[in-house]
Parts: structure tokens; sequence; C-alpha cells
């Protein structure tokens, strides 16, 4: 058989059998993968877009086609009409009306999911990791009922909870007409009323002595831990810093001339006025969400307990120890370096279930976000803007959670 | 010395077991006193409040919306079919495979709540008590010599597909009457099962993808489950409900530049098509973790053998990466079951819907507490019970592997 | 700061007279199970003690109680003349005179190889941080491995771990030296270099007991022998004895399945 002709018939197997060449495989599939995810997509974006044509709705309102480039129209779009409905509970002292925008609507819900998540999250923190704890204890009485806790709050629905709280006990309370008064404490089913403190003239000037009280404590620490590095002294760096804080503020706060209030909560006009108020629906919301989190915190906490081997806390105690020193440079570091991870989680789902706030007629942003479906029938950028915002918050609180993880890095324990 | 529970043998041992347990020195001792005293307070409020100031004819009077809604009375024998034909099942199942009872556990506690409401009503108890009597026949037809024996291995795949089966069969037998009539614990449990098992191929395929070496595909995975599992399930239902019709909604579709009739989709098919998305994400990642845990080595002695992709996959690795993660797949479930709960925001009547349109009956207005804690022990009692048979599970299959 | 142990190769190992550690018929429960059926040893100054046993014989158990991480319940232990009791003074001092070396290293493995070392030393002896940095490469250096003292025990092998252990235990300039089966956790390459530190620490005349099945290192090092089962000490003597003529059934039977 002559080489010319056995290479012609080698290349043109090659070139027949190219279907089955594991690049051309890759590539091929791949292509024809995106092709039909592109293709559907664009088939039920032109359903949809077609369908609100019909009635008068555009697919993207904020992209206008006809302008030129970036083609995103800000005077057009219809977040910048009268919104038209009040949202009774704001946040963080924002100011809306029902004569503003759609968007300052938004923005008021939005803020009012942060309050409602970073208290959430607060609160579910501490509770979580007393009933952990609690778990572990050698009480009987004590960890079976911690055990009950978790048990009871996790197999029953959130939505459930939330509807509890609020219908049974947060509206079950007093009527305006005829409140509670506690005498420190208001409680009606219309608000729930602490005494809080008010500023006066001087608490600017009292902040600003505060700001220089951190710094001094903060001074303090690095000279205190430098002190017992080079001296082997215990120096207690933290109560140092503490102190320092503490002193400059009380000191300031009477220079300043006291410059808080106390400002106690009273009824006029069936209303309360003043003091720390909590309305039934954020009350309910908040009372659901932390207990309902706070029960897999705890689960992650005693988890994260029991993952730590029983020789880490011989081997300290054989090193002569204390509990407290045990506790603190051996216990405590590798315990939050497992619990962090699972409670990140817990976070982003307190967050995420805030949204359910929707049934209580508390107007966080997924509830505003649905009063403007309804009354814009802006379905598609308004649900598309609610997944963005909601991706940015998990976004944002992993970031958060992230470095936290990376400071408690081994060595700095 | 066994003090597990309640059973205590003899005096001496109760005293030294609540010494080492309770009275170990004078700050357990105070928390001792200080738990009988809170939990004294706290049996005494619920016990006042369960046998003394509610009012339970709120439930007994709308047994029925509870668990089935508006279904009609005179179509419930569907529902029952639908039972007698996973009783069946069931109970064959149980014989064909004596290593599944935790399983069984699982629809023990389903099983049990319409007992559990229903004893003293009673057509319905009769029926339950029927419902038994099949998963008793088909454990019995399971257990006949030919089916234990010669024909193990074939009755075993017969009954896989049987299972696969019922569940359109059970979807047509129930769809005789329209969606927008099923209710209570009925629609809660459709949503749950329909939804879990129709999202689990999408799930498999999804973690596929996300561990596949193919960029493209790669991509497209990792994007559509970390955008689910960033955002609430309640958005994922709003887009279902507000996107799906407008995608392809029964008139003026288009399919590949076709126009052709659509599909009109009720609010349950729509809740359900949210609940898929949602469960499919999830299950994704349940699915990884459990593709991340079988060994390399594995899919390399396949290769070794000369299996290609697919072989390798659908002998090797998913059967070892499935296994491992069926607790997580149970907990999957039990959080899907309580999450259903939300298409309550898109008016449907499920479980907690029933509750909410009992306390708006006029008779029962404001007998809120007594149907939120009724469904709540519905909802307790399926969960607690499926999270229990899950670490069941989790320990049998630590000791296969050991 | 005491020298003598840390650099005190005076070569001439001398077992003293005075007793350092005293057990008088030291019992044990775990439950309903007796762990130690009356223990009664004295171990004399710059003694190497040496103690085998089958598994569950109370071995580990008897040396977890000396530094009290298990609380006797019957009999006296008294240690450099401090008897263990429930005074927290007692055992925080006996603590720190007494090192440890367990089976599974129990390294902290969210520390570098130097805080292990240092982490008592700051808190517990109050050392200043550039001594007690010292400290930790004189140990390393000793003990062979400096280069790693940065590197976090995850990374070590398990050799290394084992020294390391020996060294953070070190450190505290302890009187009496404790090792729960230091080499079983190791493989066979490493265990002797884990041995040979042990063996120099005997020669420089620190007091050890070591619970282990290694029998070169028993007839080389060992001082003593005590043969420990079902919670009692059955047979007791020199190395020599032992392993050329020893007397019970039990011991004999164990030795010819150990060797």
């Amino acid at each position: 058989m002559a080489a010319a002709q056995g290479s012609s018939a080698s290349e043109l197997r090659r070139i027949l059998t190219l279907w089955r060449n594991v690049r051309v495989q890759r590539f091929v599939g791949q292509t024809v993968f995106a092709a039909i995810v592109i293709y559907v997509g664009y088939l039920l974006i032109s359903n949809m877009s077609g369908r609100l044509d019909q009635i008068g709705l555009s697919l993207f309102p904020f992209v206008d086609t006809t302008g030129s480039f970036p083609f995103i129209s800000v005077s057009g779009d219809f977040l910048n009409q009268r919104a038209g409905f009040d949202i009774v509970e704001t946040s963080f002292g924002y100011d809306y009306g029902p004569n503003d925008s759609y968007r300052d609507a938004y923005f008021t819900g939005f803020l009012n999911t942060i309050r409602v998540s970073g208290m959430g999250i607060v609160f579910a923190t501490i509770i979580g990791v007393f009933i952990g704890v609690s778990r572990q204890s050698k009480n009987w009485l004590v960890s079976h009922a911690a055990l009950a806790y978790v048990e009871t709050f996790r197999n029953v629905p959130l939505l459930l909870q939330l509807i509890f709280w609020y219908v049974a006990i947060y509206l079950k309370l007093p009527r305006i007409s005829n409140p509670l008064d506690l005498d420190i404490a208001i409680v009606t089913n219309k608000a729930i009323a602490l005494p809080f403190v008010s500023p006066e003239s001087g608490f600017g000037i009292w902040m600003i002595v505060l700001l220089a009280g951190a710094a001094a404590g903060a001074a303090a620490y690095v000279v205190r831990s430098r002190r017992q590095d080079a001296t082997g002294l215990p120096s207690h760096p933290g109560w140092w810093a503490l102190g320092a804080f503490g002193a400059i503020g009380l000191i300031g706060f009477l220079a300043t001339g006291l410059p808080l209030e106390t400002d106690t909560p009273s009824i006029a006009n069936r209303q309360v006025i003043g003091g720390l108020q909590m309305t039934p629906e954020f009350g309910a919301l908040l009372t659901g969400l932390t207990l309902y989190t706070a029960a897999f915190i705890a689960e992650n906490v005693r988890g994260s307990i029991q993952a730590i081997p029983k020789g880490q806390t011989e081997a300290a105690a054989a090193l002569g120890l204390g509990s407290f020193q045990r506790m603190r440079y051996v216990i405590l570091p590798q315990t939050l370096r497992i619990l962090i991870p699972p409670t990140t989680n817990q976070y982003l789902n307190l967050t995420k279930n805030s949204s359910l706030a929707f049934v209580l007629a508390f107007k966080d942003v997924f509830g505003t976000g649905s009063v403007i479906i309804t009354q814009t029938g802006q379905a598609v950028p308004i649900i598309a803007l609610l997944m963005i915002t909601y991706l940015s918050l998990s976004l944002f609180i992993s970031l958060v959670m992230n470095t936290i993880n990376s400071r408690l890095k081994w060595e700095n324990a | 010395m066994t003090v597990a529970g309640f059973q205590i043998p003899d005096r001496r041992v109760a005293w030294r077991w609540a010494r080492e347990n309770l009275f170990d020195g004078s700050w357990n001792t105070a928390l001792t006193v200080g738990m009988v005293v809170l939990i004294g307070v706290a049996l005494y409020g619920v016990g006042n409040f369960v046998f003394a100031s509610a009012e339970w004819e709120a439930i007994t009077a709308n047994r029925k919306l509870f668990f089935i809604g508006a279904y009609p009375r005179d179509e419930a024998w569907r529902i029952w079919a639908v039972i007698y034909v996973l009783a069946g099942l069931g109970g064959l199942s149980w014989a064909l495979w004596s290593r599944i009872s935790p399983l069984l556990a699982i629809g023990g506690a389903i099983a049990m709540i319409p007992v559990f409401v229903f004893m003293a009503h009673g057509e319905v108890a009769l029926l339950t008590l029927g419902s038994l009597a099949a998963f008793g026949g088909g454990y019995a037809f399971g257990k006949t010599p030919a089916l234990s024996g010669r024909y193990r291995n074939t009755a075993r795949t017969v009954a896989v597909f049987l299972w696969i089966a019922s569940l359109p069969f059970s979807w047509v037998l129930l769809d005789g009457v329209p969606t927008r009539l099923w209710g209570g614990l009925l629609l809660t449990m459709v949503l749950t099962v329909f939804g879990i098992t129709i999202a689990f191929p999408f799930g498999v395929l999804l973690a596929l993808g996300r561990a596949s070496t193919f960029p493209v595909i790669r991509l497209f995975c990792v994007g559509f489950i970390e955008i689910v599992r960033g955002v609430p399930l309640i958005t994922i239902l709003f887009m279902a409900f507000f996107l799906l019709p407008l995608a392809i909604g029964p008139e003026r579709t288009i399919l590949f530049g076709i126009p052709v009739t659509g599909v009109d989709t009720a609010t349950v098919q729509r809740a359900l098509a949210g609940i898929v998305i949602f469960a499919a994400a999830y299950l994704a990642e349940i699915v990884r973790g459990g593709l991340q845990a079988v060994p390399r080595g594995q899919t390399e002695a396949a290769k070794a053998l000369g299996l290609n992709t697919f072989h390798i996959l659908g002998f090797i690795v998913l059967p070892q990466a499935l296994r491992a993660v069926i607790p997580a797949l149970v907990g999957q479930f039990i959080s899907l079951f309580k999450d259903t709960s939300l298409v309550l925001v898109l008016a449907l009547t499920d479980l907690l819907g029933a509750a909410r349109q009992v306390s708006a009956q006029p008779d029962f207005i404001g007998r809120q507490a007594e149907t939120l804690l009724f469904i709540a022990l519905i909802y307790w009692i399926v969960a607690f019970n499926m999270s229990r048979a899950s670490q069941q599970i989790e320990k049998n299959l630590g000791v296969g592997e050991r | 700061m005491t020298q003598d142990q840390m650099s005190g190769r005076d070569g001439e190992k001398r077992v003293g007279t005075r007793n350092i550690i005293e057990a008088r018929d030291v019992e044990k429960w775990f439950g309903d199970f007796q762990a130690l059926r009356g223990i009664t040893m004295s171990v004399k100054e710059r003694e190497v003690v040496v103690i085998m046993g089958p598994s569950g014989s109370g071995k580990s158990t008897f040396i977890r109680t000396i530094n009290r991480l298990e609380e006797h319940d019957k009999g006296t232990i008294i240690v450099d003349g401090v008897e263990l009791n429930n005074d927290l003074k007692n055992l925080e001092k006996i603590r720190s005179e007494v090192g440890m070396v367990f089976q599974q290293f129990n390294l902290f493995p969210h520390l570098t190889v130097e805080r292990n070392i240092t982490l008592a030393l700051s808190h517990v002896r109050h050392f200043k941080k550039a001594d007690a940095h010292d400290m930790a490469m004189r140990l390393l250096e000793r003990v062979g491995i400096p280069e790693q003292v940065d590197k976090y025990p995850a990374q070590l092998s398990g050799g290394q771990q084992q020294r390391v252990a020996i060294a953070r235990a070190l450190a505290m300039q302890p009187k009496i030296m404790l090792f729960d089966e230091p080499t079983s956790a190791l493989d066979p390459e490493m265990i002797h270099e884990v041995l040979d530190v042990m063996r120099e620490l005997a020669e420089t005349g620190m007091t050890m007991i070591v619970v282990t099945h290694e029998m070169g290192f028993a007839r080389e090092a060992a001082d003593r022998f005590f043969f420990f089962d079902e919670g009692v000490i059955v047979e007791e003597g020199t190395p020599e004895h032992f392993f050329t003529n020893p007397q019970e059934e039990r011991t004999k039977l164990f030795l010819s399945q150990i060797l």
C-alpha cells in the first residue's frame, strides 16, 4: 500500500470522525446549549412583551430604545410618578408621604426591611446563643426546655408563627381607650411604647466628646497590650479601653450639661405619643423572625460546641490554663470558626423571610413593591427590582460575615 | 442504669439521677427551682387556654375545610382512591424492602393526621380504617412466596415504576375537580409532594451542570441556583403568578415562530411552578454536596473499566451521591412542607389559608388562636416525625458505611 | 527562671531518693464500671516509669488522675508534696508542674506552633513576649524542628506535631512529664523521631511516666516497669525482670502477643 494513499485516507477518516473529537464535542455541545437557552429566553420575553403591549405597558420601562446611548430613560420612568399611598411606619427618621414618588416609597420600604432584619439578626443571635448553650447544660430541665424550644419553633411554618403573634397576641393587647399603663411603659394594640431619651442642646458636642473617648480607648488598648507584651504582666487592655471610653463619656456628659432628656410616652387624642414606640405589625414580625431564627442558630451553636474535640480542653487544662482562659483562648476561637458559616446562612434566611411582612401589612420593601405592582401593573420591572434588592442584601451580609470570618484568622486568637 | 424517659425503676436510682442531673451544686439547684416555676407558669397558661378558655368548636365544625378545602364532598372518593392506592403501594414496598422502615415512619406520620382528627367521625373513620386495610393488603401481597422469593427483584422494579406512575395518576384523578377548589391539608400535601418530585430531576441536572467542565453550562446553572437561592420564595411565587401567564398564556403564544394556543394556568399550577423553581435550586445544592462526597477514585475506577460518562454517572456516581444525601433531602421536604404555607399570599386556601378562612366565619370570628394552634400542631407532627425519621436514616446510613 | 531542666545535660542521671508522686489505693468508677481498683505506686525524682497493659486496663485513666484530668473517687494522690483534692489552688499548681503529652497530640489547630508553645507561658507564667519567643525557639531546636515555628499544626506531619506537643509541655518547665501513648497515633516511620526526643529527655533527668507499647524504648529508658490489667497492678519490676523473667501469666500472655 502506498504511503500517500494511506495518508489521504486517514485525512478523510479524521474529518469523518470529527464528531467524536472531544474538543469538537465540547464546542458544539455548549453552542447548542447556549442557543437553546437564548432562544427559549427570547420566546418567553417576546411573548411577555407582546401581551404587555396589548395593555399599554412596556416590558422594560427603564429602557428607552428610541433614545441614545445608554438607552436608560430617567425622566419618563414610572417610578417618578406620585405614589399616592401612605406608609405609616418609616425607619431611621426617613420622611415619606403619599405625595412622594414611587421611588421614595420603595426606598422607605427598603429601609424598613433593613431595620427589621438588622434588629432580628441581633436578637436572634443573642437568644440563639443562649438557647444553644442551654442545650449543653448539665441540668436536665434546662437542656430539655431548650430542646423543647428548638423543636417547637423550627417545626412550625414561620408564616403561621407570624400570623399567630400578630392576631393572637399583639392585636389582643388592650385597646387604646383602655391602655395598660405600666408607669414605665404603655401597652396598647396600636403601639407599645417604652421610655426613651431625646437629645437636648449640647448633644452634638457630647457626640464629639464620645468620639474622642473612643480614640482614647483605642490608644489605651494599644498601650496596655504593648505593656503586657513587654513585661508579661497581665495588663487587661480591654478593660482599660472600656474604662477610658466610659470615663471620658461620663465627664463629657456632665460637662455639656446633661444633653439627653428622658422621653416618657403618654396618650393624647387616642394616640400614643413619645418614647420608643413599636407598632403591633413590627412587633409581630420582629418577634416571629427572631424566635424562629433563634431556634436554628441554637442548633448551630450546639453543633459547633460539640465539634470541638474533648482533647482540646484537656490539653489546655494540662498546661494549667484556668477555665476562663481555656474558653477565651482555646474553645471560643475554634467554635466561632465553625459557627460563622451556618449562622451567615441563617442571617440570609432571616433577611429573606422578612418579606413575609407582606402578610402583616407592614410595609417592607416587598410589601411596598407589591402595592406598586397593583397600582401600576408594572409587575416585570418591580419583581426584577425586588430580586436585585434581595440579591444585593444577601451579597452584603455574606461580605460582612466573610470579612469577620477572615478577621478571625487562627493567629488572632 | 437507663434513665431515658420517665420509667425510673426504683427510688434510690431516681434519687441518684435527680442529684446528678438536677441538684448538682447550689447553682444547679437554683436553676432547677427557677425552671420548675417557669415551666409551671407556662403549663398553667397553656392548660388554662386549651381546657378552659378555648372554643374548639371552630375546629370540629370545619373538619372538611381543614382537610380538603372546597373540594366537593361528592367527589371526595377521588381523594380516597389516591390514599388507598398509595397505602397499598406503601404496604407492598414495606414488604419488598425490609430495610426501609424509616421511610415508612414518614408515611406513618402523615397517615396519622386523618386518624387523629377524624377519630369520632363515622364515615371517615371507617374509610381511614379501610386505608390501613389497603396497607395491610399491599404488605400481605408483597410477602407472598412468589414475590418475596423468586420474583423479588422484578417486583421491586415494578414497585418503583408504580410509585413513579402513581404521581400522574393521582394528579389526573384529583383533577376531576378544578384546582381552584383544592384546599386545606390536601393542597399543602399536593404542593409539597408534587413540588419536590417534579423539582428533583431538575435539581439533579442543575447539580451535574454546576459540576460540569463546560463553562457555558456551568455558568447557566450557577446563575440559576444562586439567583433563586438569593431571593425570598415569595418573590418567586409572585414571579410565577404574574409572569407565567404573560409568558405562556392561552392566546397568541409564539412557539418556534408559530402562534399556538398556550396553557391557561390556574393559580395552583402557577404556585406549583414557583415551588418547583425554588425547590430545584435548593435540591441542586444538596445533590452537589452528595456529588462532592463521592471519592474521586470511584470515577477513576469506572473510567478504567471503560464505562462512558453516562454510565459512570448513572451507575456509579449518582447512586452513591443520592444515597449520601437522603437525610438532607428529607430535610428539604420538611422545609418545603412548611414553606408551602406561603401560597397564602396568592389567596390559595392551603392549611394555613383554611385556618384564616375559619377565623373569618361569622360564628367563629376572633377564634384565631384556636385555628392557628390546631394547624400548628398538624404541621408540627408531620415535620417533627419526618426529622426524627431522617435522623434514623442518617444513623442507618452511617452503619452501612462502616 | 530555672534553667537546669532546659540546658541540663549533666550526662550522669541518678534516680533520686524522694518520692515525687505517691498514689495510694486509688479507685475510679465510670458510672457502674470500675476502671481503677486500688492502685498504689510511687515514683521517685528523675525516675522513668513505663506502664503497659491491654486496652481498658486503666493505665491511661491512672496517669490522667495524676494531673486530675480524671478525678479519683477513693484513695490519695500526692504530687510533689501536694495532695490532689477539690481545692482549685492545688489543682492549678499541680497542672503547671506536670506536663502531659497526649495520644492525639491535641495541639490547638487555630494557633501557630509558636503560639501553641507560648500560650500558657504568657497567660499562666506571665512571660514577656520576647522571652516566651526565645523559650519557644529553644525548645523547638531541642525537638529538632525550629523551622516550623510559624506553621499551623495541620501543616505538620504527625511526628512533628507530637514533637511540638512535647515542646509545648516542656515550656512550662514541669517537674514531671506524663506521656499517654505518645506514639500510638503515628505512622511507623515517625515513631522513632518522637522516641528519640523522649529518650533524650529521660537522659536529662526528667521524671517521666510513660504509657506505651514501644518495647525498645521501655528496655532502654525505663527505670521501672508496671503491668496493668483490669484496673490493678499485676506486676512491677525492672525492665530486665520483665523481658527476661515475668512471673504472672497475664504478663507473659500480653508480652507474647506484643513482641
